[in-house]
């Protein structure tokens, strides 16, 4: 496993891909203590050119999108191009075993389901942040 | 008889002794037996046929006493016939040397040539005797038989036109033995109408033909009025040319067992149709395995014919049916689950009307259809197994919207759910700035509210498909006035907003339940408001249209300048939840339109859309026109 080169000087990028602006001011709003260069994209294809551009360290990825590019192409694209590997955590509204199971095939690190604790989520990418162990943010 | 005449004339003598040997010789033919017997009562004189017919000796009764000869009992009989000394016939029984009774018609005179002596003649009619007791001895058994089995007899004297009935044969019907006359007209009086001609008919046949034996079931009225079934059974006696004589025989009332017939018959033609007219195919099974029964349905089920199947082994009979599943697959049942599912996809698709007629929306065009097979096994009987196979294509198709439905409504909520739950979970953690608690509260706010619209919506249209909702009142309404509360009720939320009513005078008369069309209208409205981010004009007109081949319509049609949909969108706006990917930013559940459209389908309407991104969109709902006013029409005439 690669292991992600945490240097102290720069924040932490993450990239918060969500068509739902409640969702994204909500995410927006967990992630806002400053230890997070934060870039936002509401569809798969704003998701990809930030991702092109700014190799995000960390994405937040919804599924369902409006568009051609939903969560999972973007998870897909990610893992298999040979851009530096983002952690990518899969939120999203879908909750069965066969979605879990897309969402892992497609190369997400991590599947969280709505609704979600935001403090949880916030630890968990501290976590995955130092490569540590993981926590659950489903309630 | 006098020697002495005889010995005193010998010319006379000579003619006489002609004449004697003649008159002995005639006397010695004779079948009967003719004597003569003293005044002591002793046999003088007696023929040949004595001896033929007692086997007794002449010579050795000449001289004995005749009730030497005389069964003991009937001794005083001839006592009695004799002392009467003139002419008399009387029946009497005589014991031959063997110790036979010989049964003798007694011709008896007082002799004129000596006196208190008699002459007189003795007929045998011994066979005559036996035939009779015979008779009367077999007419007793069977009148014994007929009265042990219940039976009524009858005996009809052709020649006579009389008929005797028993008295049971009278009970039978119900009537006394002396209310009923002993004529063959009784009993043809009493015969059913309908059952005449064939009784007659057969009757007629046995006394022409050469039959001996009758038989008829017949119906005979009774003495209530009512029919007893009555199976007729008798033989003929004919003469030596074969001309009947008499006919006689017995009744048994059948009544009970026709009754039991009947219904029997009754139950058989019932079972038939239920059989026949079952929504579920049947198969039956002998206990050696081959098909016994099918039934309409299971042949218009799987396209197969009755010829194919009958007497097919049951082996055979799955690989046709195996055949008949979608590929790769094959016609297994479990016999030892309740039932098992199976698919098959008939080559010819839906043989008969009965699929034609299930909502076509639902199954598709696949011609897959799923059945639900039990198999029921019987013991000890003709039939070993029966199979019921029901149709339950719609059910599995309703089953899998209804779980996709529930799976979406759950994921539905799940979004505004996230942001309540996380906002309020990030409240309770950190603390805010003013502003910025106002605003996380205004969302929470905004979200509830949401979830709380999607859960009655949810809740509006489970009702519907429940069939609660489908409990609609129709009434006669005027459709301007409905419009006009709608808007009215719309407005209560209060705001500026205005909608544009183009009303004309006409009142447009349909038939709805005003409450539903209103819930209808009012999601219309708002959609128009809603949709309409820049402002705009949001207007309602109402009309009246006839398309080629259809009824009289009405229609309320609401128009707004909003953002409009392309040609897409429209084909989506009724699915349950779709919003449009532009409309993120608008609140909404994206039920409201399915609610429109299920509640213009309770109303046998539809829903017409135009909408042009940019420009606008125009939604109208259309009614059959009431024939309330064709009605009123005709009254006034």
């Amino acid at each position: 496993m690669p292991i992600i080169v945490n240097e102290d000087d720069y924040p932490t990028t993450l990239l918060i891909v969500d068509d739902n602006p409640d969702i994204r001011d909500l995410l927006r709003l967990t992630f806002s203590d400053g230890n997070y260069q934060l870039f936002e994209a509401e569809n798969g294809s704003e998701a990809l050119d930030i991702i092109l551009k700014e190799k995000p360290d960390i994405i937040l990825l919804d599924i369902m999108m409006p568009g051609e590019i939903d969560g999972l192409a973007v998870c897909d694209f990610v893992k298999s191009s040979m851009l530096k590997r983002s952690r990518i955590i899969l939120l999203s509204a879908k909750s069965q075993q066969e979605d879990f199971k897309k969402g892992y095939e497609a190369g997400a690190d991590i599947y969280v389901a709505k609704p979600f604790s935001p403090i949880a989520l916030l630890e968990l990418v501290e976590n995955l942040k130092n490569n540590i162990g993981l926590a659950d943010p489903t309630p | 008889m006098k020697k002495g005449h005889i010995r005193t004339d010998t010319q006379a003598n000579a003619g006489l002794t002609c004449s004697e040997q003649r008159f002995k010789r005639l006397i010695e033919q004779l079948d009967q037996i003719v004597f003569t017997v003293n005044a002591e009562g002793c046999f003088t004189f007696l023929n040949p046929a004595w001896q033929a017919r007692t086997g007794y000796g002449v010579a050795e009764a000449i001289g004995m006493p005749v009730k030497n000869f005389i069964y003991p009992d009937d001794a005083p009989l001839w006592e009695q016939n004799v002392l009467i000394a003139e002419n008399t016939c009387f029946e009497i029984r005589f014991l031959d040397k063997y110790d036979n009774l010989v049964w003798f018609e007694a011709t008896v005179k007082p002799d004129p040539d000596q006196p208190q002596g008699f002459l007189g003649e003795l007929l045998d009619i011994t066979g005559r005797i036996r035939s009779a007791e015979e008779l009367r001895a077999s007419k007793e058994r069977f009148s014994l038989a007929a009265t042990a089995s219940n039976d009524g007899i009858w005996d009809w004297d052709i020649k006579t036109d009389e008929v005797y009935f028993s008295p049971r044969w009278k009970e039978m019907l119900g009537y006394a033995d002396d209310e009923l006359e002993n004529r063959y007209a009784t009993w043809y009086n009493l015969i059913h109408p309908d059952d005449l001609t064939a009784t007659i008919a057969s009757l007629t046949a046995c006394l022409e033909g050469n039959s001996t034996l009758y038989e008829s079931v017949h119906r005979l009225r009774n003495k209530s009025g009512g029919w007893s079934w009555i199976l007729d059974r008798g033989i003929v006696m004919r003469d030596a040319s074969g001309q009947a004589l008499r006919m006689a025989g017995s009744h048994a009332d059948i009544t009970h067992l026709k009754h039991i017939e009947e219904q029997l018959l009754a139950r058989k033609q019932e079972l038939n149709t239920i059989f026949s007219i079952s929504p579920d195919g049947i198969v039956t099974l002998t206990s050696d395995n081959l098909i016994s029964s099918v039934n309409p349905r299971f042949l218009s089920m799987t396209g197969l014919s009755q010829e194919q199947l009958m007497r097919l082994p049951e082996q055979e009979w799955l690989s046709k049916m195996t055949a008949l599943c979608p590929a790769g697959r094959s016609f297994a049942i479990d016999e030892n689950r309740p039932y098992t599912l199976v698919q098959i996809q008939p080559a010819n698709g839906f043989v008969d009307g009965q699929c034609d007629a299930n909502p076509d929306s639902v199954g598709g065009n696949t011609g897959v259809q799923t059945l639900k097979v039990t198999v029921c096994k019987l013991a000890n009987e003709s039939i070993s197994k029966v199979l019921y196979f029901r149709d339950v294509t719609i059910e599995t198709e309703i089953d899998r919207m209804k779980s996709e439905f529930l799976s979406t409504s759950a994921h539905e909520l799940r979004t505004p759910m996230s942001s309540v739950y996380g906002f309020t979970e990030l409240l309770l953690t950190r603390t805010f700035d003013q502003a910025t608690t106002q605003e996380i509260l205004r969302n929470i706010y905004q979200q509830s509210a949401c979830l709380v619209r999607m859960i009655n919506d949810l809740l509006d249209l489970a009702k519907i498909e429940a069939g609660i909702g489908n409990i609609i009142h129709l009434e006669t309404q005027a459709l301007d006035a409905v419009a006009k509360q709608a808007i009215a009720e719309f407005m209560v939320q209060g705001d500026d907003r205005t909608v544009k009513a183009m009303f004309t005078n006409e009142a447009y008369l349909v038939d709805i339940d005003a409450d539903q069309i209103k819930r209808a209208l009012t999601n219309i409205i708002s959609n128009a408001f809603k949709y309409s981010p820049d402002g705009g004009e949001v207007s309602i007109t109402l009309c009246r249209r006839q398309l080629i081949g259809k009824p009289d319509e009405v229609g309320v049609l609401v128009k707004d300048h909003g953002i409009g949909m392309t040609q897409e969108q429209v084909g989506h706006l009724f699915e349950r939840f779709w919003r449009a990917s532009n409309t993120s930013h608008i609140t909404g559940t994206g039920l409201g339109m399915s609610l429109v459209k299920e509640i213009m389908a309770l109303h046998h309407g539809h829903v017409e859309v135009n909408s042009t991104p940019g420009i606008g969109t125009e939604i109208g709902l259309w009614f059959k026109s009431s024939t309330s006013e064709g009605v009123t029409y005709a009254h006034h005439c």
